[in-house]
């Protein structure tokens, strides 16, 4: 028996390391998940200022839609991609202790938000698992404790880098190439200039599948999601509560925002989720009345839906979007403190 | 839970380390919670269907036994099968049971908004419970006394949602042995485990992708890719199938229990009969031994001589067709079973009549062989068309249009996500598997082979095949085809 289980640790031990190299070394030569990348670059930015930092983002993809140099904060993004409101309660206690000088929280909530639950099912629950191995959480959102210990494992043990989605088609190709690529997908949208200035943004018909596309998969993942896993708008919303009150306990501001949304994603969101939308305003009235939080919809803003130059893709804005949305942010919240 | 599961690879280690850390005594209680949790993960509801085909067999086995009135005991023996069949039946027919039972409560002003599942393996314990109820009405086996260990014996979780359909004979006594910790089983079992996983993540889920494109809409295609696709389908139908009997097999000999093996290199047959002796065996055991012979038996007493032409045909014909319909009530599985059916006839005829073709010229035994290995692949290729088709009529039209276009067009690349990349993977990760398929042929088994070599020659082919799935298995994929039944 001690035999084994000396063997069986020596051979297990020499399966970590295999994959830590050889997962390291495949993510450098041809990293999958631009997100990961960007996360990791962004909590070493916030280590690095975080005696400065006085606001930060929270939230999915989506919460990118804010540009701190126009808001003239001090401010970071910790936002990553496809967040659920469970993993940004985590992360907001985490900040909020880790911050000295933090005033403000700003936090996206998209339309699904309130029925989305990544640990619901795959592809979704490895980015649960990701988020794990990722983030500096030190317990398990409540019932999810094998994601947990799965993501916790995976950051030594780099399991998920060997599992590649490109079966590591992408490595063989830039190892043959012989370049080191930090990007394998680049961006396959148009550069132009404009009155916003210049804009990499996808075309009106990129952005008409895009929409139709994006839409369809959010409000059919999002009533799966609800499926699986019952009561799953309440958690929702007592897990934003709870941020909310965590962080107002500490003096810190919260304020919650929906970006601007393609004109088309927000007309195929209708079609299919008009539901999903009426429950996410009924709740965010709720925590409006109940903690006084700050809310701005922005998500069907007359002046920005229409102009794709302002999009990076039909539920994403580009750079230049990015700094209208602010500026439109910025005025009304100040409108909003004069009030 | 599944095998190919996250949740297993933690499930499955615990269980195992703690079977061997517990006394003996207290095994079978872990085996049957760790069974009954491996179940409830998937679906709670249904462990109730579990729970109460393991009470008609249990009660059945117990009065069976006490009984010796011959009227008596045909009585219990027509309940308990009756009562078996008729869950099975009514979860496979669960279509038309939904409606029933909705249109039931909605005469009864009742809301009820419950759909019924087919629930997981049930065919599989459907047909232990009935082949244990028989062989105790028969007397070849003495009824189980202990609840727990009838029960684990029903649900131990290696072998309970896609078999192998285990015996009571072989599998019951196995949970009194004491089984020690073995060094080279629980390798052996961990390999066969890992060989499983390889079958399943690299080859046949890789096929999948190509398959259901194909099989999803057949009328967009014509020719190479219908061919591509059938044939890709009963590679991953084998890989699929055999890959989760592995991982049973494997997980169970870690234990230390013996599983039946359910696969028998199937593709290398040389004829339709053989290649039931090697596919899906214990179910084709079970047919043989509760459908196959006493049909015939039955026959031979109605006054039918054995060489009689209903007395040759109809055992085949009706076990291939209770085949089919074991799958599904679905027109595809009966033709799939009627079409086996018919070759196995076929080839009992020819048999018996003591044909054999006359060439001009005289095979080579090897070529022989391997034409009729060919020649077999192919109607069981065949036939996989209806198992896999959606309907009859898609069936028919890839039949009509398997030879319309012959040509390898680049669009075939498009049927995988990667294109050539995938085809690459899938060619080699075969290929593989088919070298390991030549020196088991050549050696026994490969394990042997792999033992004998140096420590580090040993642990590189561990690593390697362990690598390989991790890089190239198609993770998160989906369930077992055989788990669906």
């Amino acid at each position: 028996m001690r035999k084994f289980f000396a063997k069986a640790s020596t051979f297990l031990l020499g399966i970590v390391l295999l994959f830590n190299i050889s997962g390291t070394l495949a993510d450098r030569i041809a990293p999958l998940e631009d997100w990961r990348i960007e996360h990791q670059q962004r909590v070493e930015s916030l280590q690095a200022r975080r005696d400065v930092i006085e606001a930060v983002t929270l939230g999915n993809s989506h919460s990118d839609s804010l540009d701190y140099s126009v808001l003239g904060i001090e401010g970071q993004s910790m936002a990553f991609a496809a967040a659920d409101l469970f993993e940004i309660e985590k992360y907001a206690m985490y900040l909020a202790a880790e911050l000295p000088k933090l005033k403000t929280v700003f936090i996206a909530v998209s339309y699904y938000s309130f029925s989305w639950d990544n640990a619901a099912f795959e592809p979704y629950r490895t980015r649960r698992i990701r988020y794990y191995s990722m983030a500096p959480v030190w317990s398990p959102i409540r019932g999810d404790v094998s994601n947990y210990v799965l993501g916790k494992l995976e950051s030594f043990t780099h399991i998920m880098s060997e599992v590649r989605s490109d079966h590591w088609l992408g490595v063989w190709a830039n190892l043959e190439r012989n370049v080191s690529l930090e990007n394998t997908s680049p961006y396959d949208g148009v550069l132009t200039t404009s009155a916003w200035g210049i804009c990499p943004h996808y075309t009106a018909e990129q952005l008409e599948p895009h929409a139709l596309r994006t839409a369809t998969r959010n409000v059919s993942d999002s009533l799966q999601m609800a499926i699986v896993h019952s009561r799953l708008e309440s958690e929702a919303y007592s897990a934003l509560a709870r941020t909310i009150e965590a962080l107002q306990a500490k003096e810190i501001r919260v304020i919650l925002f929906t970006p601007t949304y393609y004109e088309k994603y927000n007309k195929y969101f209708i079609e299919d989720g008009s539901s999903i939308i009426e429950d996410m305003k009924g709740m965010l009235d709720r925590l409006q009345q109940t903690y006084q939080v700050e809310y701005y919809d922005f998500s069907r803003d007359r002046e920005v839906v229409i102009h794709p130059e302002l999009f990076y893709n039909s539920d994403h804005l580009g750079e230049c979007g990015k700094k209208v949305f602010s500026a439109k942010l910025l005025k009304a919240m100040s409108d909003n403190t004069q009030k | 839970m599944k095998f190919n599961s996250i949740e297993f690879l933690v499930f499955f280690p615990f269980v195992a380390t703690a079977f061997f850390l517990i006394p003996h005594r207290w095994r079978w209680t872990l085996l049957l919670g760790a069974s009954y949790f491996f179940y409830v993960s998937w679906n709670p509801k249904y462990v109730v269907v579990l729970l109460v085909m393991t009470v008609i067999g249990y009660v059945s086995g117990r009065a069976l036994e006490q009984q010796t009135r011959p009227t008596t005991r045909r009585f219990i023996l027509s309940l308990s099968l009756l009562a078996s069949l008729g869950i099975l039946f009514f979860f496979k027919y669960s279509d038309l049971s939904n409606r029933a039972l909705h249109s039931v409560f909605d005469r009864l002003g009742i809301g009820y908004g419950v759909y019924l599942v087919l629930p997981l393996g049930l065919s599989y314990f459907t047909f232990q419970t009935l082949s244990y109820i028989l062989d105790v009405y028969r007397g070849t086996i003495p009824a189980e006394r202990h609840a727990g260990i009838y029960a684990l014996f029903i649900g131990f979780f290696p072998q309970l949602t896609a078999g192998p359909i285990p015996r009571a004979s072989q599998l019951l006594p196995q949970f009194r042995t004491v089984h020690s910790p073995d060094y080279e089983l629980v390798v052996s079992g961990l390999l066969r485990m890992t060989w499983g996983f390889f079958k399943k993540l690299v080859i046949a889920d890789r096929l999948a992708v190509m398959v259901n494109t194909v099989y999803g809409d057949p009328t967009a295609y014509t020719g190479t890719a219908l061919i591509l696709a059938t044939y890709a389908f009963a590679f991953q139908v084998y890989c699929d199938f055999s890959g989760y009997a592995d991982i049973a097999i494997g997980a169970a000999r870690v234990m230390g229990f013996t599983l039946q093996e359910n696969f028998q290199q199937p593709y290398y047959a040389t004829s339709i009969p053989e290649f039931w002796r090697r596919w899906h065996i214990t179910l084709y055991n079970w047919l043989r031994d509760y459908v196959f012979y006493p049909l015939s038996r039955a026959l031979r007493r109605s006054g039918f001589a054995s060489d009689q032409l209903l007395a040759l045909a109809l055992p085949p014909m009706l076990t291939m067709l209770i085949s089919g319909l074991w799958h599904g009530i679905n027109w595809t599985f009966i033709v799939w079973g009627a079409l086996h059916g018919t070759f196995m006839v076929i080839s009992v005829l020819w048999s018996r009549a003591n044909l054999s073709l006359r060439w001009p010229f005289s095979f080579p035994p090897q070529i022989l062989t391997g034409l009729k290995i060919f020649f077999t692949f192919n109607l069981v290729c065949l036939a996989w068309i209806f198992f896999r088709a959606n309907s009859i009529s898609d069936a028919l039209y890839i039949i009509q249009h398997l030879f319309v276009t012959a040509e390898i067009n680049a669009s075939l690349y498009d049927l995988m996500p990667s294109g050539w990349y995938d085809w690459l993977i899938a060619m080699l990760a075969i290929f593989l598997m088919e070298v390991v398929h030549y020196n088991q042929r050549k050696y026994g088994s490969v394990r042997e082979v792999v033992r004998r070599q140096p420590v580090w020659l040993r642990w590189s082919v561990y690593y390697a095949l362990i690598v390989v799935i991790f890089m190239f298995g198609k993770f998160g994929a989906g369930e077992f085809i055989y788990a669906r039944f």
